[in-house]
């Protein structure tokens, strides 16, 4: 989902980032109750884009993604259809995962219920640390957090 | 195994034995108050006391009874989150508050329960860690809390009383009857502070089907019956609950029309019911207002628990454009959800039957003016339309997502018990106990004319449909004005900085004379570097006190 | 001194000081007099909760168990105890000011930062030039009444063009809002144990000096215009500090710009001199005392996990230590006044006597209940909730000393069963103390 734009867009690519966000608005308006209707809107909408697809004039090209661009915002819905795990969802940023060193912190007899996994973490780690120090040298002092 | 059903079957049994208590109060007839004081002061006693009578007990089973299932869902609803248990805890509380103000009968007391209300269901609302769900949730906080406000403040009234109960209300205690009012207009989100009520749909489905079946916003309602059951309001009061409330019951029900999350709608239609509750009360009719209460209670919770199985096949999708066909997939979710949409239509001899047409034939029955009759009228036909709307939504048509149905047992039982109150309970708190029964006597063509609305209703939801309404979908723009009325204080905040560290500092001028005096800042500055001169200006004013002493 | 070079002795004579200072908590109905001290239940509750936040301080820095960081809170302590309990007024003045001076140490022998030099001076000039007025006006009593005896109130000289002097010395140390810029910067800037005790206790010396002013110049309560400014100002000030916490960016400025908010109430109970205001303010006091030394604790307890107490660089709390965020919802909850807790009782015991001044200042006292509920719940969830911040260090999450000092913090809130404690008669009765044994054994009857 690209809802923070931080590189510069062709003429093209913002025609179709216009017809997509058409295609999902008449959805927001049409998709309701029956799914021909809004079958037809999308063929108009289709039709709409279409028509100018040949333009070779860049000035009237320009013009015509402006009044797109113009139309889409008047025309906006309330309640604009959202998947739920995308920015605007219900379920966006619902979880976290917690950080790993979490299980570290476990009581070992926490920690004993699951004993297969946690001797292989110890290795997991013992081989992390090998090779940040095979990499970067051994620390000159022990950090005390 | 079996761990995580506990607090579930604590509380199913606690529903047996507060039953039990039940039928004897209501046979005996009793009441008990229960009191503890803390303090007097000049015959003003601060007391602590509980009131046991059939009402509370009625409550209190009622509750229970909703939250033993509701529990038993959420172990199959949260199983997947790693804080499943943080999770059951906070809502072990958040039912503890609501029995505590059930029970309540001082000030004190209450506002254990209305305050433990409040912040528990923050806490409950903000569950999830996601920025939406922090917004709903000082959202509910800061509107629960004005109604804290105004009972806290409150407080001098009761002063002047003498006494600290608020069920034997003298006539002199019509002012505090008033301020009572508003405070709980705004946990029951009547019209001024509704859009609360909505958002607080960020919270897991086990949490709305608590807070808006039988728990938060019921305790408002549940504080203006027990104000008015020993004396009637003034007709001030009685008119503003009237006007606030038909206000409410229309505007829930035309915002749920234009809505298209699932779990929203619902809440809309919260917000109408409670509009109906309020307007009852409005009336006079404290007790059909308790019946009303616990019926849509019931019907409200198993409503939502429908919709939390439906969200569970869905993960998370709540929006009814993306759901549909649901009575391929999960048959027995729709069945439930039919039972609970036709109480809410208020269906023949279903549980709300007895309480919604009650009402609405007592409203033809009294005198009162014809605006708020054609508002609730509208608002009966706007009911039926919405939940024809969502059946319609849900059940035809084809889902544009996987809807895949875990069976789980836990999930169908509870379903299946609520399922039975709901269907039963009307005819059965009837029969039980008659102070819930009322007469009316209107021509016929004024009874034929509620189920016409309701037929009426389902027509239009069957034929109409309707789109898209920036206005009624915001609440009537209530949702946006007190979600931004926090901006209203930031150039404020940004001037107290001046305040702060521009006037006052500058004023105290203490950097000018530490610069003046600079030139003997060796003098006036230099910290003690050894300790030991601590010691001998401590030994100095040991001298001086011994010295005095001795004198 | 080997004795005192010993934590653990220490700590045990702490221990054993907390219950015989509760004994006293028997004799709520009266004030006993001898010749050096004059003792009544607003200074035993004071007294219990100094000894109460030292052991504390004890306990939640056990890494620091210098002698030399003993003997200043012990002897903070000792003049503390002193303060609460003496009956000469010289005294009484001497000692107030000598506990700036152990605690002045705290903030510059055990904070860490160069600023705290400055925060120190600060502290220092404020308190110290508001209350050199006053032992003018008290030596200046000490001369016209021939006594130094705190217990003798009043009767004949007007004292009432003295107001401002007598009231500004206190008014500065508790602080009330426009005096106050000293109590954020040294809260920042002192060391855990400074930050207690200067919360708990120190500036409930500012409230326990306006009863006893009130009542030795007999000068309260009489709506006089200085008196409804200093009220008005009070109440309005602490609103403004209230919604001042809500733009603070550092833990320990945003709790002592909330007890600034608090200690309002405090001033305006006192000066109005009503049964409930100065009930809600000795509630207030002791409430307030445990309240904010807990959250402080806790400050400091988060400050150990990330290294700052900068509210954006500890983030979502709740996932990683969640014994830690439920010890912030339940002190939020509990300094937001949340029901069964005193600090409930002290905001609404306040308000019969806000009404006796003005319907005005009900409405003012109505925003700042709101606001404090607005800014305790964003302190909660600006650091508990959302994503977990990337800034947090790898720790357990509490041990058991932490664990220990937050639950003794809220232990103590157990008086809320025994309300007559905070109840202060303003008629005392003078009596000897065994004359007063016996008058209690007659009174204490119809209790039981």
């Amino acid at each position: 989902m690209s809802y923070l734009q931080y590189t510069t867009h062709s003429h093209a690519r913002k025609v179709r980032s216009l017809y997509k966000q058409a295609i999902r608005l008449l959805q927001s308006y049409y998709e309701s109750f029956d799914r021909y209707e809004f079958r037809y809107q999308a063929v108009v909408m289709r039709a709409r884009f279409d028509e100018n697809k040949n333009e070779t004039d860049l000035r009237k090209a320009k013009k015509l993604l402006l009044d797109g661009q113009k139309e889409l915002f008047l025309k906006s819905h309330a309640q604009p259809m959202k998947f739920a795990e995308s920015p605007g969802g219900v379920a966006y940023q619902r979880h976290f995962p917690p950080p790993d060193w979490i299980l570290d912190t476990w009581h070992p007899y926490e920690k004993a219920q699951y004993p297969e996994y946690f001797a292989l973490r110890e290795i997991r780690k013992k081989e992390f640390i090998d090779r940040w120090e095979k990499q970067y040298g051994k620390g000159d002092h022990e950090v005390d957090h | 195994m079996f761990k995580k059903y506990q607090m579930s079957f604590l509380l199913f049994s606690l529903m047996i034995f507060f039953m039990i208590i039940m039928m004897l109060f209501i046979y005996k007839n009793m009441t008990f108050i229960l009191e503890v004081n803390l303090l007097s002061i000049n015959t003003c006693e601060f007391s602590f006391s509980m009131i046991f009578d059939k009402v509370s007990f009625m409550f209190v089973t009622i509750v229970m009874m909703i939250s033993s299932s509701v529990f038993l869902f959420s172990c199959d609803y949260m199983k997947e989150d790693i804080y499943f248990y943080r999770f059951m805890w906070i809502l072990l509380s958040f039912v503890l508050s609501m029995c505590f103000l059930i029970f309540s009968g001082s000030l004190l007391f209450m506002l254990v329960g209305w305050d433990g209300l409040g912040i528990t269901s923050f806490a409950l609302i903000i569950y999830y860690q996601s920025k939406d769900s922090l917004i709903a949730g000082f959202h509910t906080m800061l509107i629960n809390r004005i109604g804290d406000v105004f009972i806290v403040v409150s407080f001098f009234l009761f002063v002047f009383l003498g006494h600290f109960y608020y069920y034997p209300m003298c006539s002199t205690a019509l002012t505090l009857m008033t301020i009572l009012s508003v405070a709980s207009l705004t946990k029951s989100a009547q019209y001024p502070f509704s859009s609360w009520l909505p958002a607080a749909m960020a919270a897991p489905t086990p949490v709305s089907a608590l807070v808006h079946s039988s728990t938060l916003v019921t305790a408002g309602i549940f504080l203006i019956i027990r104000l008015s059951m020993v004396i009637p309001m003034t007709k001030e009061l009685s008119n503003m609950l009237l006007l606030l409330g038909a206000i409410t019951c229309l505007l829930g029900g035309t915002a749920a029309i234009y809505e298209f999350d699932l779990k929203k709608i619902i809440a809309l239609s919260t917000l109408s019911q409670l509009g109906l509750m309020v307007f009852t009360l409005g009336m006079g009719l404290t007790n059909i207002t308790l019946f009303h209460l616990f019926m849509h209670a019931l019907f409200k919770a198993l409503l939502f628990l429908a919709a939390g199985s439906v969200l569970m096949m869905s993960f998370g999708v709540q929006d009814m454009r993306f759901l549909g066909g649901i009575s391929n997939s999960a048959p027995f979710s729709i069945v439930i959800f039919n039972i609970s949409g036709f109480c809410l239509m208020g269906a023949p001899f279903l549980s709300a039957f007895y309480s919604k047409h009650m009402i609405l034939e007592k409203m033809m029955f009294s005198s009162m003016n014809i605006l708020s009759i054609v508002m609730i009228s509208f608002a009966t036909i706007m009911t039926a339309m919405y939940t024809t709307r969502m059946m319609k939504s849900l059940v035809w048509g084809k889902p544009n997502i996987k809807l895949i149905m875990k069976n789980s047992e836990s999930i169908y039982f509870s379903m299946i018990m609520l399922s039975f109150f709901a269907i039963i309970s009307g005819k059965y708190m009837w029969s039980l106990e008659n102070w819930f029964l009322e007469c009316v006597f209107i021509p016929n063509y004024l009874g034929m004319m509620i189920n016409f609305f309701v037929l009426m209703g389902i027509l239009l939801g069957l034929i109409m449909s309707v789109n898209n309404s920036y206005m009624w979908s915001s609440m009537f723009f209530l949702a946006p004005f007190y979600i931004n009325s926090g901006k209203l204080l930031n150039p404020f905040l940004k001037n107290m900085y001046f305040l702060d560290y521009g006037w006052l500092e500058s004023f105290s001028k203490i950097d000018i004379i530490s610069k003046v005096s600079s030139n003997f800042s060796i003098l006036l500055f230099s910290w003690p570097i050894f300790i030991n001169s601590f010691f001998r200006s401590f030994i100095i004013l040991m001298i001086i006190f011994i010295y005095v002493m001795s004198y | 001194m080997v004795l005192i070079n010993s934590w653990s002795v220490t700590f045990c004579t702490i221990v054993m000081l907390v219950f015989i200072s509760m004994l006293s908590f028997n004799q709520y109905f009266s004030n006993i007099m001898n010749y050096i001290f004059l003792y009544n239940n607003v200074s035993s509750l004071l007294i219990f909760l100094s000894i109460l936040l030292v052991g504390l301080c004890f306990i939640s820095t056990p890494e620091n168990k210098k002698s030399r960081y003993m003997m200043c809170l012990l002897s903070l302590l000792f003049i503390l105890v002193i303060v609460f309990s003496v009956n000469n007024m010289l005294l009484f003045y001497i000692f107030f000011e000598a506990s700036l001076i152990p605690t002045l140490l705290l903030i510059i022998s055990w904070g860490y930062q160069p600023e705290r030099l400055q925060a120190g001076s600060y502290m220092m000039l404020y308190t110290v030039c508001a209350s050199l007025p006053l032992l003018m006006v008290l030596l200046y009593w000490s001369y016209s009444e021939g006594s130094f005896m705190m217990c003798l109130s009043t009767m004949t000289t007007n004292y009432e063009s003295m107001n401002f002097f007598v009231y500004l010395a206190f008014l500065v140390k508790l602080p009330m809002y426009s005096c106050h810029l000293w109590l954020p910067k040294a809260h920042v800037e002192a060391s855990l144990a400074g930050s207690m005790i200067l919360a708990g206790i120190l500036l409930k010396l500012g409230g326990y000096g306006l009863i006893q002013m009130n009542y030795i110049f007999n000068i309260s309560g009489n709506k006089s215009t200085f008196l409804i400014f200093i009220m008005s100002l009070s109440i309005w000030g602490g609103l403004l500090a209230s919604l001042m916490c809500l733009r603070q960016v550092d833990m320990k400025a945003f709790i002592a710009y909330s007890s600034i908010g608090h200690m309002a109430l405090v001033i305006i109970g006192i000066l109005n001199d009503q049964v409930w205001g100065i009930l809600s303010s000795i509630i207030t006091m002791y409430a307030h005392g445990l309240c904010s030394s807990a959250m402080f604790c806790i400050a400091y307890y988060s400050y150990l996990k990330v290294r700052s107490r900068s509210l954006m660089h500890i983030k979502g709390l709740l996932q990683v230590y969640p014994m830690l965020s439920f010890f912030w919802f339940f002190l939020c909850s509990i300094n937001m006044a949340v029901p069964p807790t005193l600090n409930l009782l002290g905001e609404m015991f306040v308000i019969p006597s806000l009404w006796s001044l003005s319907i005005l200042f009900i409405f003012v006292m109505g925003l700042m209940i709101f606001f404090s509920g607005v800014y305790n719940m964003f302190l909660y969830t600006s650091i508990n909730h959302g994503v977990h911040s990337k800034y947090i260090l790898y720790s357990v999450s509490m041990n058991s000393s932490q664990y220990m000092s937050l639950i003794m913090h809220m232990f103590p809130m157990i008086l809320f069963l025994k309300l007559e404690l905070f109840f202060f008669q303003k008629k005392i009765i003078v009596e000897l103390q065994n004359q007063c044994f016996s008058v209690k054994l007659f009174w204490n009857e119809p209790h039981q």
